[in-house]
């Protein structure tokens, strides 16, 4: 306030206020420096490291109580817990985590060299074994305070704990048990039950994706994420979240930038710009401080969200292209695609982009990256079926783009333009397929889309459903949509006779 | 995306040729854009919105109908309601948290014109002037909290 109030000076030291506003600067700045010392001494007392360093061994004896209460047996030595969560572990209030969750943070911020003590040992057990063990922890929130923990560890963000760091992720429970426990975590912070979860879950899933990217450099935990990936459901459903916030961060990160790029558009043309009102003015300057200032948090975790795909498609595609998944995966890769490249991209410059991280070339060139990495026919088809995004001009225009940018070998390049052929192939093909049956039936036709049944399977409620379109109804709630009852994937039966009887149909049809 | 568009044919379609009293699609907007409808409503007779015409918005993004449509009130007479704020948001539960896939704009309007029914007294919600200063262009990302469900 003060700095503002200072800059301004030339503004406002012609005007009648001036005089209060200099008296108020004396006030603030005394004030601030009256805060100042009292930090100063509060430092001296609170930071001091034997204190730290004895409560650093409380804590110590801490983890051990703890965990002898959650596993009276072996004290989690091995993973996971007794499924009956012990009574008395029950009973703990949820300070007793919450405490030496804070503890833990202020240290690992303020004076990290402290940790390096022998007694963090048995607090890190306990951490592991803890965000292992979320059936044992009601509520989200706290779980998320331990996620918070590891993440001021991470390197990237503490470069001080490097060691401690792995000495946490190499821990051997940790090495089988931490890959499935964060990514399970990640997927179930989509609700927590608070008004806030929409955005909560932003904020705890950008710390989630800091630690997955440091653990995905190690080759123990890449592997168990690789194995995660085979076995299907659960991977499925995180990469549905991923795909999920992705589309919504990018969309809220370039329709912040476009908004951007019109206010400085418009402060450029200095004559139209004087010819609105003041309040107009004020209120347009609101609107591109509260812009810049979004734009620069969502494109933060945009870029993390992103980065996650780029890093897990380099070794892992099945799942990416399963069928309730790949068909949405790729309509965003191209919508995206077509942000960057399309007619309207010149929307999105904005001046000094390094201000609110904004770097398109990078983003093209993940985005991009992502095609190649999962380049396939499976991929292609997914592509072709996108019709809102997908053109062949789109691929020129990101193929050109990438020339310019330099940011792909020719190789590169000749891959994508390649994937392009085999979607224009796939594209031809559909059309022809598509127009041949003319006027459908009413009972062989989804209720939800309209479109001609392929996998029909029946609900509990007897209503039939295409398949892929319940399961990702399923993927965002897992009720029935028509009546709202609890529905999960195994309820579905398939319509056996309905499905012969539409392929018998077809084959009539395409007979005439 | 075809699908989706596929969905709002069908949609549209029914609400032409059928449409339930007092709703009207202007199907002028919708050629330009199937993402964008504009639907005229009739106050229904016998309420306090009798006689009047209001205008809704709806604009549906790649999501629907798996993610709920936006739906506002629009154009010179946004009506006064305790749950319709002056700047036309509506808050009403099936517009975000209760929304199914199985919803429609028909029923859409036909919760909303039942909302207007139930009303005994005009008047603005209490936080209007807050909220309206302070909320979003896009009523979805209001984290609403329902006032009540008697109204």
């Amino acid at each position: 306030m003060v700095d503002e109030l200072e800059n301004t000076e030339p503004i406002w030291s012609k005007l009648p206020n001036a005089a209060r506003n200099k008296e108020l600067l004396k006030k603030w700045k005394s004030q601030v420096q009256r805060l100042n010392k009292s930090k100063l001494c509060a430092n001296a007392a609170v930071l001091d490291e034997s204190l730290l360093r004895r409560c650093l061994q409380f804590y110590e004896v801490h983890s051990d109580y703890m965990l002898k209460v959650a596993d009276p047996k072996s004290s989690g030595v091995t993973l996971p817990l007794p499924t009956d969560v012990p009574m008395q572990f029950a009973a703990l209030p949820d300070f007793y985590i919450e405490d030496l969750a804070e503890f833990l943070q202020f240290i690992l911020q303020y004076v990290p060299h402290v940790a390096d003590d022998p007694s963090m040992d048995r607090i890190l057990h306990l951490l592991v074994v803890l965000v292992c063990s979320s059936n044992y922890i009601g509520n989200p929130y706290l779980i998320a305070k331990l996620v918070e923990v590891i993440f001021v560890m991470n390197p990237a963000v503490q470069p001080r704990s490097q060691s401690l760091n792995e000495k946490f992720l190499m821990h051997p429970l940790a090495l089988q048990h931490l890959v499935p426990a964060l990514m399970n975590f990640y997927t179930d912070i989509e609700s927590t039950g608070a008004s806030s979860e929409f955005y909560d879950k932003f904020a705890i899933r950008y710390h989630l994706s800091i630690i997955l990217k440091v653990m995905w450099t190690i080759p123990a935990h890449q592997n168990r994420m690789i194995e995660e990936a085979k076995k299907g459901k659960s991977f499925v459903k995180f990469v549905n979240m991923l795909m999920n916030d992705t589309t919504f961060l990018l969309d809220e990160s370039l329709d912040c930038l476009k908004r951007i790029h019109e206010i400085q558009e418009a402060l450029e043309n200095t004559e139209e710009w004087e010819k609105q009102s003041r309040e107009q003015q004020q209120s347009r300057q609101r609107q591109l401080a509260m812009d810049e200032k979004q734009c620069r948090s969502y494109l933060t975790l945009a870029t993390e969200t992103v980065d996650m795909f780029h890093y897990l498609t380099q070794k892992i595609i099945g799942p990416f292209l399963d069928s309730h998944l790949g068909d949405r995966l790729a309509a965003m890769l191209n919508f995206n695609l077509q942000q960057l490249c399309g007619s309207k991209c010149k929307n999105l410059k904005v001046k000094n982009p390094e201000k609110y991280g904004w770097e398109p070339k990078k983003l093209l060139d993940s985005l991009t990256d992502i095609y190649l990495h999962l380049d396939c026919d499976d991929f292609a088809k997914t592509i072709a079926n996108d019709e809102r995004s997908y053109k062949k001009e789109l691929f020129d225009d990101a193929i050109g783009r990438m020339r310019r940018a330099r940011i792909k070998t020719e190789q590169e390049i000749d891959k994508f333009r390649k994937l392009q052929d085999k979607v224009e192939e796939l594209v031809r093909d559909k059309n022809l397929a598509e127009t041949d049956y003319g006027e459908i039936p009413e009972e062989f036709k989804d209720p939800l889309m309209d479109t001609l049944l392929d996998d029909p399977v029946i609900l509990p409620s007897g209503t039939v459903m295409e398949k892929s379109i319940i399961m990702r109804h399923l993927l965002n709630s897992q009720t029935d949509p028509f009546n709202r009852q609890p529905l999960t994937e195994d309820e579905l039966k398939p319509a056996t006779d309905l499905k012969k009887k539409i392929q018998q149909w077809k084959i009539e049809k395409r007979k005439r | 995306m075809a699908s989706m568009e596929k969905r709002l044919q069908k949609e549209l379609t029914a609400l032409m040729k059928d449409p339930p009293t007092g709703v009207k699609v202007d199907a002028e907007s919708i050629y330009k854009n199937l993402s964008e409808w504009i639907v005229d409503l009739d106050g229904a007779p016998g309420t306090l919105y009798a006689g009047e015409s209001l205008q809704l918005l709806f604009k549906f993004g790649s999501r629907y109908p798996f993610d709920s449509p936006q739906v506002m009130f629009v154009g010179p007479n946004i009506p006064v309601h305790p749950h319709v704020y002056s700047n036309g948001h509506i808050c009403l539960s099936i517009l975000t948290e209760d929304w199914s896939p199985a919803l429609s704009v028909q029923a859409v309007c036909l919760s909303i014109v039942s909302m207007l029914s139930s009303c005994t007294e005009k008047k603005r919600p209490p936080d209007n002037a807050f909220y309206i200063k302070t909320c979003s262009k896009n009523p979805k990302k209001t984290r609403w909290w329902y006032h009540d469900d008697n109204v």
